[in-house]
C-alpha cells in the first residue's frame, strides 16, 4: 500500500513530518532519530513503520545497521500535491492555460492562406 | 490532460510533465514574451510584483513576488533558446544564497496541443530534498495550523 491517501494519513502527524524533515538532511538510524525528538525508541520505530508502510521512506541494510532514508519518488509524487514548489508550478500552469486560451492565433496556425 | 506529473530522477533532478491545449509556437510565445509571462507567473502562492528583462541568449529575467509581505526574488538567466522547442536556463534565488537550479524545457507537438517536458536539476541532492520533502511537510504544517484556527474559530 503506498497510495496518496496512505501517504497523507502517514503525514498527518507532526512527529512523522519532523522525521521526514530530518531525513531530508540525509539518512539516519533509529538511535540517531531518537535524539532530537526526546521520545522513546519504540515510539520512533512505530512512526517509522507508518512512514515505511506508506512508501515515504525505506530501510537500507548495512551490516547490522538499518539506516532509514527518504524514497525520493514517493516524496516527489506527494510534493506534487502538497509542496509549495510544485503546487506553485501547478497554479502557474493553470494560469498559463487561461493565457493560451485568450491569445489570438499565430500566423503559423492559420488554416487558410 | 492538464495534470502536472512530477517524478524524481537520479540524485538531483525533478522531471515535470504537463500538457497544454495550444500548439508549441503559441506556448513558446506565452513562456518567453515578458508581457505574457507577467499574466501567468503569479499565483496564490506569491503575487508577481515585477518582472523585467528579456528572454534572449545571455539575457535575464528578474522576478519579484510578494510572499506574505516580504519580497521573494528570482533571476532567470537564459543559456539556450531554440524556438519553439527548447529552452535552457538557470534560476537563482538571492534569498536562498543564490542557490541555482538548471532547467531544460522542451515543447513537444502532440495531437491536441503541446506536451511540456521540464527537467529541473537542483544544485545538489540535499537542495532537492529540502525543496520537496521539507517544503511538503512545512506546507502541511501551515495547512494544519490554519485548520486548527478554523476549528477554534
Amino acid at each position: 500500500m503506498d497510495t496518496l491517501d496512505t501517504r497523507l494519513a502517514a503525514l498527518a502527524d507532526p512527529t512523522r513530518r519532523a522525521l521526514i524533515q530530518r531525513l531530508a538532511q540525509g539518512e539516519a538510524t533509529v538511535a540517531e532519530l531518537c535524539q532530537p525528538f526526546g521520545i522513546s525508541q519504540p515510539a520512533i520505530s512505530r512512526h517509522l513503520k507508518v512512514l515505511e508502510q506508506a512508501g515515504l521512506i525505506e530501510t537500507r541494510i548495512e551490516g547490522t545497521a538499518r539506516p532509514r532514508r527518504l524514497r525520493h519518488q514517493a516524496i516527489a509524487e506527494t510534493a506534487a500535491w502538497f509542496g509549495p514548489f510544485l503546487a506553485t508550478l501547478d497554479a502557474r500552469f493553470r494560469a498559463l492555460d487561461q493565457v493560451l486560451a485568450a491569445m489570438p492565433d499565430l500566423p503559423t496556425e492559420r488554416k487558410d492562406p | 490532460m492538464t495534470k502536472l506529473i512530477a517524478k524524481a530522477e537520479g540524485d538531483r533532478d525533478v522531471v515535470v510533465t504537463r500538457r497544454f491545449a495550444a500548439p508549441p509556437e503559441k506556448v513558446w510565445k506565452a513562456i518567453t514574451d515578458t508581457a505574457l509571462m507577467r499574466q501567468w507567473m503569479t499565483s496564490d502562492f506569491g503575487a508577481l510584483k515585477s518582472l523585467t528583462g528579456e528572454a534572449v541568449v545571455g539575457g535575464q529575467h528578474h522576478f519579484t513576488w510578494d510572499n506574505e509581505g516580504t519580497d521573494m526574488n528570482m533571476i532567470a538567466t537564459y543559456d539556450l533558446l531554440e524556438a519553439p522547442t527548447l529552452i535552457r536556463h538557470r534560476e537563482s534565488w538571492p534569498e536562498y544564497g543564490y542557490m541555482e537550479n538548471h532547467i531544460e524545457t522542451r515543447l513537444i507537438a502532440v495531437e491536441d496541443g503541446t506536451e511540456m517536458h521540464m527537467v529541473i536539476t537542483f544544485a545538489n541532492a540535499e537542495a532537492r530534498d529540502q525543496t520537496l520533502a521539507v517544503g511538503m511537510t512545512e506546507g502541511m504544517e501551515a495547512t494544519y495550523a490554519n485548520l486548527d484556527k478554523l476549528l477554534a474559530g
